[in-house]
């Protein structure tokens, strides 16, 4: 049962990750490839990201919006991140608000995203 | 300056991190040893947690912490933990002149901002080594990696106080007292299998043990019911990523601590161990058999409806109530010292 179990996990791609498994007489530790569930979990979370792009282009919602979204963050996470308050960060959200914002906060939340201002102003592809 | 540490690669970071830490001291527990003597086998459903994007409603171990608590605890180590700090430089001088004094430092980082692991997810229970450091650099011992890495001090500052839930805060321990080298295994280890019958079979809470994969089992029947169809499989993914994919060494832990009970036998020679690991064995087949059945549904090749899956939990649950019954009572009798 073991084996054949491992010859239908080793079909699937992916990263690979400690396995035990059991040989008759002794436990031996090896590399195994990984189930692809992240992927499926990730698809819901792509098209999420494919609206949000489309809001930003017809200007509905800031840039922010979009960094949040492909970074996996929510709004209270950042707000831990960058002691910025909740009720700030989703005024932050909308377009006018986002433009007028100062080099200060801006910085701030290009950090917590490892990439530049002027990154952070844009979207990407 | 970088201590003579051995690197072991393992399947649960924490349970790996605490093996590598007492084989430095001196005493050759293997992971799964350590993952038994911990007590980190445990269910819980928490129907509580919102569904939302990948965060888990499952577990699969005990709280981060735990099993470094518990099998230090049995083991009679003597050690520190220091649980949050709340200035971020202070933290980091506090692992430097622990190094300086030639002692190991374990620590809790979230998984996120790590550099070397693919996977970006705010998960806030993983633990690592520190184990050296030169210059602005660190040397860092991570099990779930197959070799040493190094990490920068504002990355390590990053991942030591990353936020989110169970936030480390900067969570450190190590071992105070160099221990004796023949620690007192029986005790050890039956205080370990206690603890995780007690948790698995003795907890008065629907949602933990036995009686969390029933009421799993009763969620699922209803599941497309509840979240619609596409919903409904994202459920079950983040079921088997939880089980399969997060440093479990296979089935929810099931195999590492089958592995556990084999060695037992081994140790305090009571061959009926040997029985009670291939059960444990078989229990771990039908869990990965589960997930298997899991990944063809959102494959959509040959697949079961939700009524046989929710069925099959209902089996596997049956079995482990059997399992930790009848190692209870073992125990109980024939394992006096």
């Amino acid at each position: 049962m073991e084996a054949r179990v491992n010859d239908k996990l080793a079909e699937t791609t992916g990263e690979q990750m400690v396995q035990y498994y059991f040989d008759g007489k002794e436990w031996h530790k090896k590399w195994e490839k990984k189930f692809d569930a992240c992927a499926v979990v990730m698809t819901k979370h792509s098209q999420e990201i494919e609206t949000i792009r489309q809001q930003v282009l017809d200007g509905q919602l800031s840039p922010l919006a979009y960094h949040i979204q492909t970074n996996l963050f929510n709004v209270k996470l950042l707000s831990s991140y960058t002691k910025i308050p909740k009720r700030h960060i989703k005024k932050h959200l909308t377009p006018d608000v986002f433009n007028q914002l100062d080099e200060e906060t801006l910085k701030k939340y290009a950090a917590v995203f490892e990439i530049t201002v002027e990154e952070l102003k844009e979207i990407s592809e | 300056m970088t201590l003579n540490f051995e690197h072991r690669s393992a399947a649960h970071c924490e349970a790996g991190v605490v093996s590598n830490l007492l084989n430095f001291y001196g005493i050759q527990l293997s992971e799964p040893m350590i993952f038994g003597i911990g007590a980190g086998l445990y269910f819980i459903n928490m129907p509580f947690v919102p569904f939302k994007g990948n965060m888990s409603k499952f577990s699969f171990r005990t709280l981060p912490g735990g099993i470094f608590v518990h099998a230090m605890k049995n083991l009679q180590v003597k050690v520190s933990m220091k649980k949050r700090f709340f200035n971020e430089e202070k933290a980091m001088k506090e692992v430097d002149n622990l190094l300086a004094q030639g002692i190991p430092v374990g620590n809790g980082v979230g998984l996120y901002f790590l550099p070397y692991t693919p996977i970006r997810i705010h998960f806030n229970a993983h633990h690592l080594c520190v184990v050296g450091k030169e210059g602005y650099e660190y040397t860092i011992s991570d099990p779930t990696v197959s070799t040493i890495q190094k990490l920068s001090y504002d990355t390590l500052k990053k991942v030591r106080f990353s936020k989110g839930m169970f936030a480390p805060k900067g969570k450190m321990y190590w071992v105070k007292e160099k221990p004796s080298s023949s620690p007192d295994l029986h005790t050890a280890i039956m205080n370990g299998l206690k603890t995780t019958c007690k948790n698995m079979i003795g907890t008065p809470i629907f949602a933990i043990g036995i009686r969390g994969i029933v009421s799993l089992s009763r969620q699922i029947r209803k599941l497309e019911a509840r979240y619609g169809e596409q919903d409904a499989l994202i459920f079950l993914a983040t079921l088997l990523q939880s089980m399969e994919e997060f440093g479990t060494g296979g089935a929810g832990f099931r195999f590492l601590y089958s592995a556990f009970l084999y060695e037992t036998a081994e140790i305090l020679n009571k061959p009926e161990f040997k029985d009670f690991a291939t059960e444990m064995n078989n229990i771990g087949d039908l869990w990965r058999q589960f997930a298997l059945e899991c990944g063809r549904k959102f494959k959509k090749r040959n697949e079961e409806s939700y009524d046989q899956l929710a069925d099959r939990l209902l089996e596997i649950s049956a079995k482990e109530k059997e399992f930790f019954v009848a190692l209870r009572k073992y125990i109980k009798t024939a394992c006096k010292k």
